[in-house]
Order: C-alpha cells, then structure tokens, then sequence
C-alpha cells in the first residue's frame, strides 16, 4: 500500500500539495491526472521520498519513504521523473541496464522490445530523440521493478508523464506492459496528460487540482463534467465510450467562470 | 555474448594502454641529450648517474603525475557530469598552487617540515576551490556546465592574483620555489609528494574502479540515481576528496600542468564508450602515457634547453578544448 495522510507540502511559503489524503492499492493501474501546476510531480516527488511533506505523513509498504536509505527505497520503488539528464554518449544498452545492473543481456533487450523499442539497442543515447530517450528511461525504470520482483517484493512504479512525448503505437505498448506489472501485483502510480487515454487504462483516476484531490475513483466517476469545470475552468460534455473502457471529453469551450476550488 | 564483448572491451583498452605506457617509459630511459646505450651501463659511471638518478626518478614522476591528472580529470568529468571539465581549467589546480605558496611564503624555503606540509596546504587549496566551484556551479542543485567554468575562470583568478601578490612580497628563495608552481615542470622532483602519489593513486584508481557502476548511475542526475538507490552525497563526497588529493600531489610534485585531465578522459570516451568501467585505470594510464610524450618533447624539442612541459600540454590542450568547446556548442550541451 502507498498512503498519504493529511500530506501539505510548501514550497517558498506556497501550498503545493493541500491535504492530500489517499490511500493506493498494489495491483491496479492508478492513473494521476490534473491541469499544468496542480501538485502532480510534488505528489510523486513526496510519495518517492525525495521531498519530505511539512505536514502529515507518507507510508510506502508501511514505511515512511525518509526513514529509509536510498538504497532499500530503491528496492520499494521506482522512479521515472521528467527530465533525467545524460551529457556523455552512453550506448543504450547501459543505460537500460542501470536499472538491474546485474540482469542478463537478453532481459535488457526483451524489456526495450516489449515497450515497441527494440531497434535503439545498440544506439547512443545522446543521438535519440526526446521521445525515444523517454522509452530508455522508462525501460531501466521497469528493470529496476523486475530487481525488486526477483526478490520477491512487489515495488511500486512512480511514473511522471510516461508517455507524452511518445507516437500512437509505442502509448499502447507503454499502458500495456504497465497494465501487466498491475496484473503481477505491482503498484503503478502515473501521471498522465491525456484525460481519454487515462480513462480508457486506468482502475482508478486520481484528479488534482491547486494541490488538492478533486476526484478519486473509477474513470466515470472521476472525469465528470463538474470536474473537468472545477480542476481545468472548461465546459465538458462527457461520455463513456461504447463499447467500453473509456470515457469521452468533448470541451466545448474554455470557461471563463470564476474559480470552483477556493 | 554481446555481455561478454561489453565486459572486456574496457580491460582490453586497459592492457593496451599498459603496455604502450611500459614501452613509452623504457624508451624515455633511453632519450635525452646525451647518447646512452645499454653496453655504456657496465662501463661508464656517468652513464649510469645520467640513467639511474636523473632519467629514471624523472621517468618516475612524469608517469605518476600524468596517472594522477588523468584520474583525476576523468574523475571530475564524472561528477560534474560534464566533459569540459579539467583540475587546471575549474580552480582545482589553481587552489592548489595557491596552497602551496601561502605555505612557502609563512614558512621560508627549506625547512624539512615544509617539504611535508607543502603538499599538504596544496590538498587544502585544492579541496577548498573544488568546494567553491561545487557551490557556485550548482543552480537549484544542478549542476550548470557555464556556471562551473564561470566559477572555474573566476577561481584561477582569484588564486593566480594571490599567488601573484605573494610573489610580490618574497624574499629570493621563495620566490623561485613559488614560481616553479606557475609553470609545471618536472625538472625539480619532489620526492615526498611523488612518494605519496605511489602510494595515492593505485588506491584511487582501485577505489574508483570499483564504483564504476555508481558513476554511471550518477550520470543520469541527483534524483534518478536516488531512485536506483546510489547514495549521492556519500559519491560527491568520496569523489572530491579524491580528485582534490590527486591534484593537490600533483601540483605539489611538478607545479600546474594542464589540459591532461581534459584531452585524456576524452580520448577514453571516443576508444571506450560513455560507461565508467575501466575508465578510471584507463585515463591514468593514458595520462600517464601522455605526460611521458609530453615530457620527452620537452627534454629533446629544444635541447640542450627545456621547455617547461607545462607549457608544452598548454599549447597542445588549449587548441583541443576549443575544438571541443566548439562541438559542444553545436550538440547544444552547454
């Protein structure tokens, strides 16, 4: 389980996060979605332990994220936050194995292959595309999880925007092999721009607001009209789409309504 | 078997290196002003002087100095995450001569404790300026390639204009023993710092090698090696404790020799890939073997005159860290 209790976080004397009270299960996708500023990457920077919340407190698998070293953190979880940085030329195949640098060779590659990516394998990453550096990033990330799985511990995926920047058909192998960790019992928490795509893989949406929890539950439920009024100020018709998973946002226009959220 | 290549490509490098270095350094024994050959060494005594006390302890410094710059560049490439980085080119250097001067110009020439304690004001000096440029360098906690040259270029300064001013004010000796840090040369050598370079840099080189996988995490940022679980802190650490003692030894044995730590990681690079396995061994035998090229010119280029071998690697590494510069500039890396 990941659980946040009361969780604030101020960041130069301003509320990024308020009172964000949740509780995650293992085994399901978990999709965070919510308007540019709304606290989505301080959420998964507090639930990594990389920022310690002013108030209230986070529980990774019953302990809290700072009382842990960094190395037993990274046996709990793992991370793909927006921009890691990489200067030298390192080839591909290093960098993937970063993430389980004792794996065999084979399990590098079908890990690169099963996100669509097998060709950049012997490549630089410094010569990849932006797009194509992030499905490296994010394969080192799931053998990172595939470490803590051979030792028989069900880690939790951090995932900040996995797929933006990516093309149709690598968005759908990326929520597939996220949606097959879920089904190995791992925890997958990510976040994720696109509202429609969110609603068609998530078990469960998580919609922040101004750094507070808007909505919390299945996508019907949670991409509602009022919703998208309240967290994005747009007036939406929503639909599910048929046949399912899914639920349509069709904005009609920007609202320029006062504020919803105090 | 792709594991396998990848495995022993670096050691490969590393054994090649090796013995190009042994052959450079026996060749060295036999270069000079004065013609030596072999069948000299059991008739001729001033054959032997000439190889045995002065080409060979100078054999000596130039291949460990040369090893501890080219750690030492290959180890601050590393943690500044940057190729442009070079002990003499960010303030490390600088701080260090910096060092040993203050020492000189308190304590007057000669004395046995300051032949100690030189080296060791030397590692202070060295430690404080890469701590500076570590702390200027950083904006927001990262590490921004121009602040840490701007850094670099404004602590050379800063320590080249109080070397200056101190030369300013001293007395004959410690004027000539300051100066000898300004041009590095291995004309003088400096025995008890050259001693604990034999014995600081193959510990370096097996401490560094050792974590050649963390520097490799450590390359992907702050936070993303966090998450695969590196300690950060406890790296830089380690890392600048090191690369300050290397420099400092250094400079302390031969003066401000620049530009090894920058050309020779970078030559690693393009022979051996991004990843840090052997990398460290690697840039101490190359740099190793380039101070003894360097140093060979230096004795024969203009003999029976020298040029300081220091300024030798300036005139070849400051038209390399242009080009480089120049390459990085296009990549949009800086």
């Amino acid at each position: 389980m990941l659980e946040l209790e009361q969780v604030r976080l101020e960041r130069a004397g301003r509320a990024v996060l308020a009172d964000v009270e949740v509780s995650l299960e293992p085994g399901v996708m978990i999709c965070l979605c919510g308007p540019n500023g709304a606290g989505k990457s301080s959420l998964i920077e507090v639930c990594a332990g990389d920022l310690l919340p002013s108030r209230g407190s986070v529980r990774l698998q019953g302990k809290v994220p700072g009382d842990l070293d960094t190395a037993e953190l990274a046996w709990r979880r793992a991370v793909l936050s927006q921009n890691p940085a990489l200067l030298h030329p390192f080839s591909v195949a290093d960098v993937v194995a970063l993430g389980h640098p004792t794996t065999a060779t084979e399990a590098r590659a079908a890990t690169l292959a099963e996100l669509g990516a097998a060709e950049l394998l012997p490549r630089t990453y410094t010569e990849l595309s932006g797009g194509e550096r992030r499905l490296v990033q994010l394969a080192r990330v799931l053998l990172q999880g595939e470490r803590a799985a051979a030792r028989d511990i069900q880690p939790w995926l951090l995932l900040d925007e996995p797929v933006t920047q990516l093309d149709l058909a690598r968005v759908q192998r990326v929520m597939q092999a996220l949606q097959s960790r879920a089904g190995r019992g791992w925890g997958i928490l990510t976040v994720m721009h696109d509202l429609e795509l969110a609603s068609r893989h998530a078990d469960r949406m998580l919609i922040l607001a101004r750094g507070r929890l808007l909505a919390d539950g299945p996508p019907e439920l949670a991409l509602t009209p009022e919703i998208l009024a309240r967290g994005w100020q747009v007036n939406a018709r929503t639909e599910l789409e048929t046949p399912g998973p899914g639920v349509r946002v069709r904005v009609s226009q920007a609202s320029a309504g006062p504020d919803a959220v105090d | 078997m792709h594991a396998e290549t990848e495995q022993r490509a670096p050691h490969r490098l590393v054994r090649i290196l090796a013995a190009a270095t042994a052959l450079a350094a026996l060749a060295a024994l036999w270069i000079g002003p004065v013609r030596v050959t072999p069948g000299d060494l059991f008739t001729d005594e001033v054959a032997r002087v000439i190889l045995f006390e002065l080409r060979l302890p100078r054999v000596v410094a130039a291949l460990l100095i040369g090893a501890a710059l080219g750690a030492a560049g290959a180890l601050l490439q590393a943690l500044l995450r940057n190729p442009l980085a070079d002990p003499a080119l960010i303030g490390v250097s600088g701080g260090a001569a910096l060092g040993a001067a203050g020492m000189l110009a308190i304590g007057g020439a000669g004395s046995l404790s300051l032949l100690l304690s030189v080296p060791g004001a030397a590692f202070l000096g060295a430690l404080l300026a890469t701590l500076l440029v570590w702390r200027l360098g950083a904006v927001q906690g990262r590490l921004q390639l121009a602040a840490i040259l701007l850094a670099g270029v404004a602590i050379n300064t800063l320590a080249g204009a109080l070397v200056g001013l101190l030369l300013t004010f001293a007395n004959d000796p410690v004027l000539r023993a300051t100066t000898f840090w300004l041009f590095g040369s291995l004309t003088e050598i400096r025995w008890p710092a050259l001693i604990a370079l034999l014995l600081a840099v193959p510990m370096a080189a097996i401490v560094l090698e050792r974590r050649a996988t963390a520097f490799d995490l450590y390359q992907l940022g702050d936070a993303e090696a966090r998450h695969a679980g590196l300690d950060v802190r406890g790296l830089q650490r380690q890392g600048i404790l090191l690369a300050s003692l290397l420099t400092a030894l250094a400079v302390a044995s031969a003066g401000i020799i620049g530009f090894i730590g920058l050309m020779v990681p970078h030559f690693m690079r393009l022979l051996g890939g991004a990843s840090h396995r052997g990398r460290f061994l690697q840039s101490a035998l190359g740099g190793a073997l380039l101070l003894l090229l360097a140093d060979g010119c230096a004795r024969t280029l203009a003999a029976p005159a020298e040029i300081p071998v220091g300024l030798l690697t300036a005139l070849l590494g400051a038209p390399f860290f242009l080009l480089l510069l120049r390459r990085e500039v296009r990549r949009g890396t800086v």
